[in-house]
């Protein structure tokens, strides 16, 4: 009775030659746009290209990656990335869910906050970044250190001391992101269903333990996708660093980003800069298939 | 627990807390480009002071104007979300609604695409387009920016896509539409509104983008994000003109935003919740 | 897209013939080679449980899916491989799926308007289909604005306004509440009577496809298991998974022994009217509800409970070691724990051997019933 195969009528085939059609152009212009220049990327990085001294020029196998292994502010960036994509991923969602949870049960006022919460999400990082800088964190006339020696915590050169400028960076990528979380949350929150609550209430649970048992479990797929959304963006944070601190100051606020960008186009070495590139695309994909897998598993 | 009054008031305290801290920045930077240089410095910082236009002028019409800086962005920003919508919208559809051959891998391939750290691409882009000259040039720009829209569209756009009944198509297709007349007359009027947020969101990261800009721009093609530094040198900083200019650059998405906002938000939500119930 | 292999249109009602349709979804056959005849102009269901592949054959009917092997003929012509559009069928679906953006005029205008149709001749159809279904007043509204059973008659509009040949319908009358769905079943089937049109309707509510139907296929797991009038099909049963679908409450179904033209039931004996052949054998003997009697004399039962249904009573039985409900028209009250006696006419009593399948008698006996 069956054929072993699908069925493959005509007005099946035309369907997929429809959707090819459609998909086509966009395919063809990601494939010229991204895919060859990683190509070239990867090219490079077994290269050593610098722009200064071109006449050093040519390939050198995998020579870039293992001076790498012995390179310390690489492995200096390595740690300054894995510190500042924790903390601050960890911050935006613990932060937004706090913050989810207490708005959602505001009675009046909740659209002020949804409202806000846009505010520093459409800024540009770069402006951010110079806000933070240039208005917030300055010693002295900053607003913040203002308020610092106000509480009696004393003046501090919040991006220009080494021990601070981390903090401060993970501050404003922090305090740019958490809206986001804030908002996913609050409409997640705002989809669960009603009946459950009411149900627990009954079977006499309190709010710690209703919020534990099963807003959090609910929230789990929600959570997921906004770790690995919010990693993604922290792993290659750029612009508000570059504009309040520019990596530094030396290579405290280096993440293994900035590190790329500064070993390409302020020294010119782009032959290494690929390869800290190309190693930093690697940790990215292995970390965001980890996290896939982890969210369809469970 | 507590009263229910006392917990709204204390919730209240909550949201006061919250409109502060993220709206303060933006505020901060409105009153700061109203000062003049040495009111800046000034310290106490929240002291009373004399609020100028001066700084709006110098950077509006003086010799250091943004306006041109303002026309690349726009250039950029509006050509990228153009090309964005006319490649994403059908390509979306097809991996939303088509039985298209591959559309698990395309699928990845097109997430990936988007979890890229763009410094991978802009140091290839660098060194091809200064053996092309290619540096400087809106085409240059605008291409590189597409692989930041692209995917981003594409995979917004699927969720929006896959809002809509399946039957629709099908009871298209038996009143005689054929598919693309189905897709068309049917399925395209009610993803208008999912079109119109990835358009914003769109120009919104165009508009913001600075990495690009920066390593590929040149005196020509300036973008406003860039044009920001152009205030900042090592021997002083014109902390009021730099706040002028952030806020000129920062009003259009500013608008846009408050504008959008409700889409803004389900867009956001949409995407990341949903993404989740479709794997 | 629509070709020029178009069936002409307009040309009456169609004969609907399907051979050994067989559909596969990845590992599951949902459909096992089907076979049916439909004539023209005829009312016909498709009746049976959920997942049975009633829809899916409806589907493959309409050409939005295509059937694994077998065939599909439209008045003789193979029509298989042609997609929806070149059909000349129309379909109403469950959710209706009517478009949101346009009005109720543009919804059911669509179908002219995607064959080129005049504007002036779109108009003039657009308002007879909505005057046929009564909803000529709401021709400027959108679908949203619409009740469910408004909307329903929007689906039932942009169907018949193209006076297909064939009109395909699954499950309409799902999605209304049980007092609307009784009063659209009616005008469906006159709307059906009017137009003559062959019409396939798909349902899970038994109660339904009886009212409706010409003829009606039942489908069980991908099989069909009998074909037939309502009466056919209520009357005589082909097995007893159709007895026990058909009929609210559904036939009784008891183990019995069979000897020769006697049916020994929990410890009792019926004389049937006429001999049924072959040796000693274990059967399975049916009775309806309703053609249990409780009266004078009879066999002994216990009442367990009684649920009132207005114009009759379900009585539930103890019978020996069996569970029977009886339906009675009487009016008489009956309390839980009452002995009473019921009756079952040997002649309304219908047998199954030990694998369902319906049992007649031999050759020579009348089975009208």
């Amino acid at each position: 009775m069956f054929s072993g195969k699908p069925a493959r009528h005509r007005h099946t085939l035309s369907e997929q030659r429809f959707a090819l059609g459609l998909a086509i152009p966009s395919l063809l212009v990601l494939a010229v746009t991204t895919t060859l220049p990683l190509c070239y990327l990867v090219w490079s990085s077994l290269q050593r290209i610098n722009l200064g001294m071109s006449f050093m020029d040519g390939f050198v196998g995998a020579a870039n990656y293992v001076n790498m292994t012995e390179d310390s502010r690489f492995w200096n960036s390595l740690v300054l990335t894995v510190e500042y994509t924790s903390a601050t991923v960890a911050l935006q969602i613990v932060i937004g869910l706090t913050l989810a949870v207490a708005i959602s049960e505001l009675r009046h006022g909740q659209w002020l906050a949804r409202m806000v919460a846009i505010l520093p999400i459409v800024l540009a990082p770069v402006v951010v970044g110079l806000f933070f800088r240039s208005l917030m964190l300055t010693p002295t006339f900053g607003i913040v250190d203002f308020l610092a020696i106000s509480l009696g915590l004393g003046s501090h050169n919040w991006l220009g001391d080494p021990q601070l400028a981390l903090m401060s960076v993970i501050a404003i990528h922090t305090w740019q992101w958490t809206p986001f979380s804030f908002l996913v949350l609050l409409a997640a929150m705002a989809a669960l269903p009603a009946d459950i609550y009411e149900a627990a209430r009954l079977d006499r649970a309190n709010a710690w333990m209703r919020f534990w048992h099963i807003t959090l479990p609910m929230l789990r797929p929600a959570i997921m996708i906004l770790v690995i959304l919010r990693m993604t963006v922290a792993l290659s944070a750029f612009a508000a660093i570059f504009a309040a601190t520019g990596g530094g100051p030396g290579s405290a606020t280096e993440i293994l980003n900035l590190y790329a960008y500064r070993t390409s186009f302020n020294e010119l070495n782009i032959g290494y800069g690929s390869a800290l590139a190309v190693t930093l695309m690697a940790i990215t994909l292995v970390i965001s298939a980890a996290m896939f897998r982890l969210r369809s598993r469970r | 627990m507590m009263p229910r009054r006392g917990r709204q008031f204390v919730l209240s305290i909550v949201l006061f807390a919250v409109l502060t801290v993220w709206s303060f920045p933006v505020f901060w930077g409105l009153v700061t480009s109203l000062k003049t240089d040495r009111d800046v410095l000034a310290y106490p910082p929240i002291g009373p002071f004399h609020p100028i236009l001066s700084n709006y002028g110098e950077v509006l019409v003086g010799r250091a104007s943004i306006v041109p800086n303002l026309t690349s962005s726009l250039i950029v920003s509006v050509v990228t979300t153009a090309i964005t919508i006319v490649l994403a919208v059908p390509a979306a559809y097809a991996l939303a609604r088509l039985r298209l051959r591959g559309r698990a891998p395309i699928g990845f391939y097109i997430l990936a695409t988007q979890m890229l750290p763009p410094i991978g691409l802009v140091i290839p882009y660098f060194m091809i387009f200064s053996r092309v000259g290619l540096l400087n040039t809106y085409h240059g720009l605008i291409l590189i920016d597409l692989t930041l829209s692209l995917p981003f569209a594409i995979w917004l756009l699927v969720s929006y896509f896959e809002d809509i009944p399946r039957e629709m198509e099908e009871a298209a297709l038996i009143d005689r539409a054929g598919r693309f007349r189905a897709l068309w007359y049917v399925i395209l009027p009610q993803v208008r509104g999912g079109i119109a947020v990835t358009v914003v969101f769109v120009f919104l990261n165009v508009w913001n983008e600075f990495l690009f800009a920066v390593v590929l721009g040149g005196r020509v093609v300036r973008p406003v994000t860039v044009a920001m530094f152009n205030f900042i040198s090592l021997e002083q900083t014109q902390w009021g003109r730099v706040s002028a200019a952030a806020m000129i650059a920062m009003a259009p998405v500013l608008l846009l935003g408050l504008a959008a906002q409700k889409h803004i938000v389900k867009g956001l939500t949409l995407g990341a919740v949903k993404g989740v119930s479709r794997r | 897209m629509s070709g020029s292999a178009r069936i002409a249109p307009m040309s009456g009602s169609a004969r609907i013939e399907l051979r050994g349709i067989a559909k596969r979804f990845g590992e599951t056959v949902v459909l096992h080679g089907i076979d049916l005849s439909i004539a023209p102009g005829e009312f016909f269901s498709l009746l049976g449980p959920s997942g049975c592949g009633k829809t899916t054959t409806l589907r493959i009917i309409a050409g939005l899916e295509a059937p694994d092997a077998g065939r599909v003929h439209v008045d003789g012509r193979d029509i298989t491989d042609m997609s929806p559009g070149e059909r000349d069928a129309a379909m109403v679906f469950q959710s209706y799926a009517l478009y949101p953006h346009m009005t109720v005029a543009g919804n059911i205008g669509f179908p002219l308007r995607m064959v080129g149709t005049a504007r002036a001749e779109i108009e003039r159809l657009v308002t007879q289909a909505a005057r046929r279904v009564g909803i000529e007043p709401l021709l400027a509204r959108r679908p949203g604005q619409l009740s469910g059973g408004q909307q329903q008659r929007v689906a039932l509009a942009r169907a018949i306004v193209r006076s297909p040949r064939l009109f395909l319908l699954d499950e309409p009358l799902s999605n209304l509440d049980a007092k609307l769905r009784v009063q659209t079943r009616t005008e469906v089937k006159q709307l059906q009577r009017a137009l003559g049109v062959t019409t396939i309707y798909v349902t899970h509510d038994q109660e339904e496809a009886m009212s409706l139907s010409d003829r009606m296929a039942i489908f069980v797991d991908g099989r069909i298991v009998q074909i037939g009038t309502p009466e056919e099909v209520f009357g005589k049963p082909a097995s007893t998974t159709v007895a026990g679908f058909l009929g609210s409450p559904p036939m009784n179904l008891l183990p019995a022994r069979l000897r020769g033209a006697m049916l020994e039931i929990e410890g009792h004996r019926l004389a049937l009217p006429y001999p049924f052949g072959g040796e000693d054998r274990s059967v399975v003997a049916g009775i309806r509800p309703g053609d249990i009697t409780i009266g004078e004399a009879g066999l002994p039962a216990t009442v367990e409970l009684a649920e009132p249904q207005g114009e009759s009573v379900i009585v539930d039985l103890r019978f020996g070691g069996a569970a029977l409900k009886a339906r009675i028209f009487s009016g008489v009250r009956f309390r839980e724990g009452q002995e009473v006696q019921i009756g079952i006419d040997p002649a309304r009593v219908h047998l199954f051997n030990a694998d369902g399948q319906r049992l007649d008698a031999t050759a020579g006996a009348s089975s009208n019933r």
